[in-house]
């Protein structure tokens, strides 16, 4: 890490901070995404075996 | 113009995921390929700054983070208006969705810009007008997102949301231009600009230039992602609604 220098503790925090909170944002959108489809694919099932 | 080769077709739902069903797979790959290696480039491959030194390897998740934040704004901002004007579901969808990808990239621009300013402003927190803007436009985000999520009339939550976002956007406009017409604050100019011929040298403006890409385009990938999953979560009410015994 000597590439980084005098600041290494705040380039390090500043990059640890970018990517954890993209990340959990990118991941809590796909999260959402992958269970409201499951939920809609299994409504429409269920409603398609009631008919 | 045609009506099929107009935008507003994509106002239809089930247009908008039949058109948006690979391209949301191929923006978040796009995502990554742009935003892992151009991250990699700033922070191992950048020399230290004359004057900054190597605190200048910030400015690649900071500037990126703060470009989104704003114009995630004024993003919403036309879609919003879209909503007012011609009352398509799909817009007023699409604002809900851009505001957390755009809340979670303030919060990543005010947070960097503090760490970057401990060593060059000698403070994490200075009352200057551009970082004033940014927080009130944080604030902004969070109470968007917490009008969207109150429950009651859909539409009456779209309308009161979309009036939020004009109302914010002098923040957002704020955040933008503070820097150009403010004098005393801290922040410097902006680094980047389109009717200028100097800028910063090349070996800091091609990682920030690639940098800048890849977090735009992780925005668009969350915002056709969120916007998907609005559909669907409308999908699920209607359905619902009309079969209460599945």
């Amino acid at each position: 890490m000597q590439f980084l220098g005098e600041y290494q503790a705040e380039i390090t925090a500043a990059y640890m901070v970018a990517i954890v909170v993209l990340g959990l944002a990118a991941a809590a959108t796909l999260r959402e995404s992958r269970r409201v489809a499951r939920e809609l694919r299994q409504l429409e099932r269920s409603i398609n075996a009631g008919d | 113009m045609k009506p099929d080769s107009s935008i507003w077709r994509f106002a239809n739902p089930a247009r908008f995921m039949r058109a948006t069903d690979r391209l949301v797979v191929v923006l978040w790959i796009l995502a990554a390929m742009l935003v892992i290696p151009g991250l990699a480039w700033g922070l191992l491959l950048t020399p230290p700054d004359q004057v900054q030194g190597t605190a200048v390897k910030i400015m690649f998740v900071h500037v990126p983070s703060a470009l989104v934040a704003i114009n995630a704004w004024l993003m919403m901002l036309v879609a919003s208006i879209i909503w007012m004007v011609r009352r398509h579901h799909v817009s007023a969808l699409a604002a809900r969705a851009a505001a957390r990808a755009g809340m979670a990239m303030t919060a990543v621009a005010i947070l960097t810009g503090a760490i970057w300013g401990k060593p060059t402003w000698g403070a994490w927190w200075v009352w200057d007008p551009r970082l004033t803007s940014f927080l009130i436009l944080f604030v902004c985000y969070a109470g968007y997102l917490a009008l969207c999520h109150a429950s009651g009339n859909r539409e009456r939550t779209a309308d009161l949301a979309a009036y939020l976002c004009v109302a914010g956007s002098v923040f957002a406009l704020l955040s933008r231009y503070s820097v150009v017409f403010w004098s005393q604050g801290l922040h410097q100019g902006a680094s980047l600009s389109l009717d200028r011929e100097t800028h910063i040298h090349n070996v800091y403006y091609l990682p920030l230039l690639v940098c800048m890409a890849g977090f735009v385009i992780l925005f668009l990938a969350q915002l056709l992602e969120g916007t998907r999953t609005e559909i669907r979560k409308n999908q699920l009410s209607a359905l619902l609604a009309r079969s209460p015994g599945a």
